[in-house]
């Protein structure tokens, strides 16, 4: 079976978006290992170039010289002492085992690859780093972003940037299926169905419209998206008639990546990070 | 009295062609039972019958009788009326994996029964993979992860949330969680904190001490949510499971209702399917519905599925009554089963599907026939059948395990409890052996069938002979045997038995003599096999066996092993021994020398000297010596020493046939006799100076007639035999016509006495009222001689003694 090309002639508002460079944003975090994954999932499909950031962030290294801050281990043990130097040793072991990370990754995958680490305030390094990738992947639980306050979806996406964010967690997000959340967004059912037919992942596209014969069109409208590409998939007509039905209809998909245009007008009008929770998956939004 | 030559009649029996009075083997009908094997016959039937346990049959005789073939018919045939016996299967052991169950279930039900559990196999898999991937197992899970999870964010949410609003963060960095001041959304450098004044640094202090005591508690809790979780999906799990499984597993009860055991087993596979989804569930809390539908994809190579399937051990679905097995190759792992395994990345495997049966299984229920030697030979098999039949089970186990060799952890199968007939196949030897050698051998084979070599000739057994003949060429789809062919065959068997008036039953070479003839007369392009045919099978039999014979001949004729068959001789005389080599027997004359001096009495046999001589022989000379002391020297010390010795004999010397030769060579050298040398001479002797009967009689003759033909018959050679000997004769054609011609002749003998006046030409002579022999007899001869020995020796040691004394 032939591939479909890895960059598409891109019509915009149209085709999906071209993804030919993809940064994985990594620190410590459990999710962060999960955005990895799908990130060297997604660039062997479309036979981009991963990119792997380790960021020493600055504001753990000035908080160990402080006085009053002490460790407290996750698992057991007491609290123990901190100095910036104990703590520049764990970030200089933690960056050692996301490079190693990084490179296994993309050996079972075969792609090519760079790692890089920075050291500096955590937010404004990854988003400056950033600049000029097709797309950004990282931990949905990413603390720097939680503790700076910067709301990780609205927030990121405010800011100048890559084309598109992977906000990954669950490990669903490399197997589980496709869902696309589509009102209007063409560019959204080109890059889920793309997606699907270079991973061979299941595709469900959740049609929304304000009333039952608004979901109607839209819904015949996916299908025969599908029926055109010949996908293994399926869609579902979701009526815009309460606050969480969107919530509701994604979490019966059980989704491995939710796929949101930003530009559609669905998507305008949610909290995405609490969608992210509720649907507790990862999420693919293009900006 | 002179002895006469036997006739040419007494030489050979001869069956007439008319005797039988059929034109030939289609003329007679098929013979259903054995001839000759009444006594094993009653034997077999006794033992297959007695139900009691040691009951077991050791069937002995030589190779070759038809063992085998009467036994498999006679048990066959009690087979049939009895019922067919159950299947046996191996399961899992849910509470002991290493010792599998044994079930037992009606003939049939066991493929089924493993038929229904593979089908089990593939629906629970089925159920499994859709329970477990179902929106509503789906959702209740991650109902249940995202209570934890929220239950768990919200604790350090909380935590963080009060922290922020004290102006604090909580950090979470590669070695834990830390708390740190903030000031606009950043962390506040260790400079500026300095800077800070003193009652605020000790609030911040104080309150990251009370925020770091309650993440403990917090971080404390984890761990017993974690299980809580845990013990939650498990439940989750079980519940699915349940739903699942629970109606394949009730399907199944109520098919195998009549069957306890195996209800049982159900019931212990529904709950370990439950108990181990719970367990594959849990092992990944993020990803139980993938774990889960993992497991049940990957075929019956999960151990969790495959050790649901079943091992069927004993199959009897296509069995029809209680079985018959021969066991060929009857080593201690085929015999009682063997627990097989597979190699893994350098580790040996195995597991209940690894079980492969015995022959002991397969024959349970029925009759297991085995050959005694093989048993014996193979290593532990005879110690694995025994032990079989004492406790009444067959166990599977690795023969190093039970001799103590490995300790490493294996399967132990539950015995299977064992309810067969052993027969035992083999020579009387072994049968000897064992009931010697063995003091549980005679508690577990009670029953010895018997079988004879041989039967008596009369008028009906010719017949049933002949019959059995014609039997065998239709089984053997042969071209009929005509009356000639028929007669010839007798004579064969009677030849074979080695007594003209008994027949051989050695079934083999029976069967082997009338494949030949036949396949003769194929090449002759005859449609029925002749007289001609008969007589040429067993000569070329013999002649593709004769190499050795003629090389030995032919060193006769050149001289070169030293047989004289003319002239006379003192002491020295011609023995006949019997050689085996192969499947042929033949007559081989041997030069015997005797020769004295004075001496204690002693008789020196050679052969026994250096050790080539067998008790048997050594015992025959020791006879010699009491016939020569009773006789000649009952009243003064026996004063010769003799040595005797088989001329140019290399190898081994055993029996007692020549032991009458052996005497006319040493009376012969005692009375300076000469012996003539055209006779030769076969017989054992009593201390009475009895010639007694010997085997291999008929090989013997014809082994001096063929010396004597080749270098030309005179008409004065023959051979003496013992007189009970003479109904064994069944010499060969051409001994007979010899014989017949006058050329070659044979002398029943029943006395040395007779033998010597024929060997030497002089009368033996008797005792007269005095006492003494005749002059000029044989035995006056020898007397003299020996009472000179005797003067001689008490001359030798008085003078000896006196020059001592000086």
């Amino acid at each position: 079976m032939s591939r479909p090309p890895a960059a598409a002639p891109s019509r915009e508002g149209q085709e999906a978006p071209a993804m030919r460079r993809i940064l994985v944003a990594l620190d410590g975090d459990e999710s962060a290992r999960v955005a990895l994954e799908a990130a060297a999932g997604l660039a062997a499909a479309l036979e981009a170039e991963l990119v792997g950031l380790f960021i020493e962030d600055t504001e753990l290294l000035e908080a160990a010289d402080l006085p009053v801050t002490w460790s407290i281990p996750r698992v057991s043990g007491p609290r123990g002492a901190l100095d910036s130097l104990a703590m520049g040793r764990a970030l200089k072991v933690s960056a050692l085992e996301a490079g190693r990370a990084v490179a296994a990754a993309a050996r079972r995958h075969h792609l090519p690859w760079s790692f890089e680490v920075r050291r500096g305030a955590m937010v404004e390094q990854v988003l400056n780093e950033a600049r000029g990738f097709d797309l950004l992947a990282m931990g949905a639980s990413c603390e720097a972003m939680r503790r700076t306050g910067v709301e990780v979806t609205g927030g990121l996406m405010a800011m100048p940037g890559p084309g598109a964010l992977l906000l990954a967690r669950g490990t669903r997000c490399s197997s589980g299926p496709l869902v696309a959340l589509y009102k209007d967004s063409e560019r959204v059912l080109a890059l889920a169905q793309r997606l699907a037919a270079l991973q061979r992942r299941r595709l469900v596209i959740v049609a929304a419209g304000a009333s039952a014969a608004d979901a109607s069109v839209r819904h015949e409208h996916a299908l025969q998206r599908l029926r055109l590409a010949g996908l293994r998939g399926s869609a579902r007509k979701l009526v815009m008639d309460r606050p969480d039905a969107v919530g509701a209809a994604l979490r019966l998909e059980y989704p491995g990546i939710l796929l949101l245009d930003r530009r559609d007008d669905i998507v305008a009008g949610l909290s995405l990070a609490s969608l992210a929770r509720e649907a507790a998956c990862s999420l693919l939004v293009l900006k | 009295m002179p002895i006469d030559a036997l006739s040419s009649e007494m030489l050979c029996w001869r069956c007439a062609a008319g005797e039988l009075l059929v034109a030939s083997s289609d003329d007679l009908e098929d013979l259903g039972d054995a001839i000759g094997q009444e006594r094993a016959i009653a034997a077999i039937r006794f033992g297959i019958e007695m139900p009691r346990a040691g009951y077991n049959i050791f069937a002995l005789g030589p190779e070759g009788i038809g063992k085998h073939t009467l036994l498999r018919r006679l048990m066959e045939a009690r087979a049939k009326d009895q019922a067919r016996p159950f299947d046996w299967c191996h399961v899992s052991n849910f509470e002991d994996p290493r010792a599998p169950r044994l079930l037992q279930l009606n003939a049939g039900r066991g493929a089924a029964f493993r038929d229904d559990m593979a089908h089990f196999v593939e629906e629970v898999r089925h159920a499994l993979r859709s329970a477990f991937e179902s929106d509503d197992y789906r959702t209740r899970r991650q109902v249940l992860e995202e209570e934890f999870k929220e239950t768990q964010d919200k604790a350090l949410e909380d935590i963080a949330e009060d922290a922020k609003a004290r102006g604090i963060a909580l950090m979470r960095t590669p070695v834990g969680f830390a708390f740190a001041p903030i000031a606009d959304g950043k962390v506040i450098k260790p400079e500026d904190f300095q800077h800070i004044p003193e009652d605020e640094r000790k609030r911040i202090e104080t309150d990251i001490e009370g925020l770091q005591k309650r993440l403990q508690q917090v971080l404390e809790e984890t761990p017993r949510r974690v299980k809580a979780l845990r013990d939650k999906l498990r439940e989750l799990s079980d519940q699915v499971a349940t739903f699942a499984v629970g109606h394949l597993v009730e399907d199944l009860r109520g098919r195998y209702a009549d069957l306890p055991e195996v209800v049982r087993f159900l019931n212990a596979v529904q709950h370990d399917v439950v108990r181990n989804v719970a367990a594959v569930a849990g092992a990944s809390e993020q990803a139980a519905a993938e774990d889960a539908s993992a497991a049940a994809e990957s075929q019956d190579g999960h151990p969790l599925f495959r050790r649901y399937r079943v091992n069927l051990l004993v199959d009897n679905s296509e069995t029809e009554h209680a079985p018959v097995i021969y066991e060929d190759d009857p080593s201690y792992d085929r015999l009682r089963g063997r627990i097989e395994h597979r190699a893994e990345m350098g580790a040996l495997l195995t597991d209940l599907h690894m079980i492969r049966p015995g022959a002991l299984h397969r024959a349970n229920g029925g009759y297991l026939i085995l050959d005694a030697r093989k048993v014996v030979t193979r290593p532990m098999a005879w110690e694995g059948l025994k032990q079989a039949l004492l406790s009444h089970e067959v166990r599977i186990e690795p023969l190093a395990q039970t001799m103590g060799l490995i300790s490493t952890v294996s399967l132990e199968p539950e015995a299977a409890p064992l309810d067969v007939k052993v027969v035992l196949v083999g020579e009387r030897e072994i049968y000897y052996l064992l009931a010697q050698l063995d003091p549980e051998f005679e508690r577990l084979f009670k029953v010895a069938a018997d079988f004879d070599e041989r039967i008596e000739r009369s008028g009906k057994n010719n017949l049933l002979y002949a019959r059995l003949v014609a039997t065998m060429i239709r089984h053997e789809k042969l071209r009929p045997f005509d009356a000639g062919a028929l007669a010839k065959v007798l004579e064969h068997g009677a030849r074979q038995a080695g007594d003209a008036e008994r027949l051989s039953t050695h079934m083999e070479s029976l069967s082997d003599l009338l494949c030949e003839a036949d396949h003769l007369a194929a090449q002759e392009g005859r449609s029925r096999v002749t007289a001609a045919d008969v007589l040429a099978a067993g000569d070329s039999r013999i002649y593709r066996l004769d190499r050795v014979r003629e090389r030995i001949q032919e060193e006769m004729r050149r001289g070169t092993i030293a047989i004289d068959t003319e002239g006379e001789r003192p002491g020295q005389i011609n023995g006949l021994s019997v050689m085996q080599i192969g499947g042929l027997a033949f007559g081989k004359p041997s030069r015997i020398t005797a020769r004295i001096r004075l001496g204690r009495g002693e008789l020196v046999d050679i052969e026994r000297e250096v050790e080539l001589g067998g008790p048997l022989h050594s015992k025959g000379v020791m006879i010699l010596a009491g016939f020569l002391a009773a006789r000649y020297a009952t009243d003064r010390p026996l004063s010769l020493s003799a040595s005797l010795v088989f001329e140019q004999s290399y190898g081994g010397v055993d029996g007692d046939s020549a032991s009458s030769a052996e005497l006319y060579a040493l009376l012969s050298a005692i009375a300076e006799l000469p012996i003539k040398q055209n006779y030769a001479v076969t017989g054992s002797v009593s201390q009475h100076g009895e010639v007694q009967a010997i085997g291999g009689v008929n090989e013997k003759i014809e082994g001096f007639f063929d010396l004597c033909a080749a270098r030309g018959l005179t008409g004065s050679q023959g051979v003496l035999i013992p007189r009970s000997n003479v109904k064994h004769l069944m010499l060969h054609t051409r001994v007979v016509d010899a014989a017949a011609a006058g050329e070659f002749r044979v002398f029943p003998i029943d006395t040395i006495d007779q033998g010597i006046e024929l060997l030497t030409g002089v009368p033996a002579g008797e005792r007269d009222a005095e006492g003494n022999f005749p002059e000029g007899t044989v035995n006056h001869r020898v007397e003299a001689r020996l009472r000179v020995l005797a003067d001689r020796r008490r001359a030798f040691g008085t003078h000896g003694a006196g020059e001592a004394a000086t």
